[in-house]
């Protein structure tokens, strides 16, 4: 028999002091994640520590006083201590910051939604000055639909009146908040909907214990909140392989044909149409789709091509294996393809053998087995971590773009010599120092470049922000544009001033500008910059990681001189020109 | 459910070892049983026996063994 939810509640619970004595024993450093609350916020804490610690994220809790938040901000967080913060997290209700509006709203809806408002505006301005305060993701709860003695929840008025209220005062809350990447929002509204009211809530332990709800709730919480603590620490997966024949659509079309297949208005056909709806939002999100399937390829073409049930479109697919070759051979050769690590794939499948094949000999793959019932199939989708992903950049929404504007550079360079075929890319580079705009992006690809990557040092948002600011740093963004499409914010140096000369910290492409000579027209601005500011050379590091095979030769490629295992130096005047195939604007 | 199993319950909610609680624990000669710990004891009892406990029993459970009686009235076999 399985457990039941209240057993494994309380097993988690039972498992939380367990870590929690281990870190005591240990006193090994781990992540902290702070959590100030308007109500009793302990109930939370067991479960918050459980779900991040399965998230490989062991950390230890800090709990502000009860009912403290606005002190808590306003002291910057005082009560959490020096030492810097992985998380802090914010709950909040309505009836705890401005309890006295829902006396006034029935007589007077227009001072109790003022009175509203005063109250979220000023919490959300401590909420601001605790963000710039205390670096690190501050995630900041939604408050959940207000209860009140004043509010007849199952009333005929008041569940319109009050939810107006609520609605209104959510909008001018979240209005007065910074946008920033480092806050992020948890819904308790959607959380109790969710559970539904009376699993969500405890109406004797809000009497008794100062915390309406219910343990069910606080676990749900703490599973959404550990969700977006790793969502920010992981880089979101890239690429999703899909499988076809009952993952698409019902049926095989090998045996069914094109007319036997289950897709469009009617069920099960429309269950497998929304799947193919929900892919879609993934690739506008930035995740590139690909196809693995065992089929003959003109089978499944035609299907794309000719079934009238069919939301994806063959142009959505970047890349595709269909053949009869095992499919973790296939993720493989997908992912040298694109370019990118097996690790970035989610591979989509019904089938029990594909998906237990892949996860024995791809473990790094997440693999999401599609359920039985098509009915189930949007929530297994829901559910799955791996689609995480907190922000989407520009970059990402023309991701798949610009992978298919690859497979056309791809076709073109087949048929030229590569010296031609540079010179008829048309490639603009555009060297800058990064805007404040750019940071996020910048983040990303200091943290997400794997490949051609000289020194792989990871930074966070906020290490990015000082070295901009920072006198002795110069950083330089590349951007790229040929004919084939605009790669966007693609390349990276950081540069530090010293008495010897520059030191190259971080140089850094996307794998996929590479091989164009942005490389090199990078360095011939770099040496430029040098002899304008008359520093005699350039140093700089190659440290070898387990991926960063295609920086190796760079360096020596480019004239330096080996001076021991990782450090090299060149001449200022010994740095390469500019490359002639490009033309490079500088503002 | 063995009667140790009360027992052992209010050791690792309070974190105090089993062989230092008796039936005349209570919040008044035990420290580390407070009012966050009277939460953590009543999810506790509720999950383990698969009962609700009202809030006058939550109330009057202010000693182990009036919490045994509190249960075993309920049908629990503690």
């Amino acid at each position: 028999m399985s457990e039941s939810p209240a057993a494994a509640r309380r097993a988690l619970r039972a498992r939380w002091g367990r870590l929690q004595a281990e870190a005591d024993a240990d006193g090994a450093e781990r992540p902290r994640v702070a959590v100030m609350a308007t109500f009793t916020a302990d109930p939370l804490a067991p479960y918050l520590g459980c779900a991040l610690t399965d998230r490989d994220v062991p950390a230890r809790l800090e709990l502000a006083p009860y009912n403290q938040v606005e002190q808590t901000c306003l002291s910057g967080g005082a009560a959490f201590g020096p030492a810097p913060l992985a998380a802090t997290v914010a709950l909040w209700r309505l009836e705890d910051v401005a309890g006295d509006a829902f006396a006034r709203a029935h007589l007077d809806e227009t001072t109790a939604q003022a009175m509203l408002d005063d109250a979220v505006t000023e919490l959300a301005h401590a909420l601001a000055a605790y963000h710039r305060a205390r670096p690190g993701l501050l995630v900041i709860a939604l408050p959940p639909a207000p209860e009140s003695p004043h509010i007849e929840r199952l009333g005929l008025v008041d569940p319109v009146l009050f939810g107006r209220l609520h609605r209104r005062a959510v909008e001018r809350f979240t209005a007065a908040l910074p946008v920033s990447p480092d806050v992020a929002f948890v819904c308790l509204d959607a959380l109790v909907r969710t559970l539904g009211h009376t699993e969500a809530f405890d109406r004797r332990k809000g009497y008794l214990f100062r915390q309406p709800f219910s343990e069910a709730f606080w676990q749900g919480l703490g599973e959404q909140l550990a969700r977006l603590v790793r969502a920010r620490r992981v880089a979101a997966r890239k690429v999703i392989a899909i499988d076809c024949d009952n993952t698409l659509w019902g049926g095989v079309v090998g045996e069914d044909g094109l007319d036997g297949i289950r897709l469009g208005a009617e069920f099960p056909g429309s269950a497998f149409r929304d799947v193919q709806a929900r892919l879609l939002d993934l690739k506008a999100k930035g995740v590139l789709l690909t196809l693995v399937s065992k089929n003959n390829e003109a089978d499944v073409w035609e299907v794309f091509d000719q079934h009238e049930g069919m939301r994806l479109k063959r142009t959505d697919i970047v890349a595709w294996r269909i053949n009869w070759l095992p499919k973790p051979e296939n993720i493989a050769s997908l992912a040298a393809e694109l370019s990118v690590g097996t690790d970035s794939f989610i591979f989509l499948d019904d089938s029990a053998f594909e998906t237990e094949q892949m996860r024995t000999e791809r473990p790094e793959v997440f693999t999401l087995r599609v359920p039985e019932e098509p009915a189930d199939m949007l929530d297994a989708l829901d559910r799955c971590e791996a689609f995480d992903r907190l922000e989407v950049t520009a970059e990402d929404r023309a991701r798949s773009e610009m992978y298919q504007q690859e497979r056309a550079r791809q076709v073109a360079q087949e048929t030229l010599s590569p010296e031609e075929f540079l010179i008829r890319l048309g490639l603009h580079v555009r060297v800058a120092s990064p805007a404040e705009a750019q940071l996020t992006r910048v983040a990303q690809l200091i943290n997400k470049t794997n490949q051609f990557n000289l020194t792989t040092l990871r930074r966070t948002p906020d290490e990015v922000a000082a070295l901009l600011r920072s006198t002795a740093h110069r950083l330089l963004a590349v951007w790229v544009v040929d004919r084939f499409g605009d790669y966007g914010l693609t390349g990276l140096a950081v540069l530090e001033a010293r008495e010897d000369g520059w030191h190259l910290d971080t140089l850094l492409l996307s794998c996929r500008v590479l091989a164009r000579g942005v490389e090199t027209a990078l360095l011939a601005v770099i040496g430029e910059q040098l002899r304008a500011a008359n520093a005699p050379a350039l140093h700089a590091r190659f440290i070898p990681t387990a991926k960063n095979a295609p920086a190796a030769d760079f360096l020596p490629n480019h004239g330096f001189t080996r001076l021991d295992d990782t450090r090299f130096v060149i001449a200022a005047d010994a740095l390469p020109a500019r490359p002639a195939h490009l033309q490079i604007d500088l503002d | 459910m063995s009667a140790d199993a009360l027992t052992a319950l209010f050791a690792e909610v309070l974190n105090v070892p089993a062989a230092e609680l008796s039936e005349d624990t209570s919040p008044d000669n035990t420290p580390a049983w407070d009012s966050l710990r009277v939460m953590e004891l009543v999810a506790a009892i509720e999950d383990t026996f698969d009962l609700q406990l009202s809030t006058a029993e939550m109330m009057q459970m202010r000693s182990i063994g009036l919490a045994r009686s509190i249960l075993r009235a309920k049908g629990a076999r503690v």
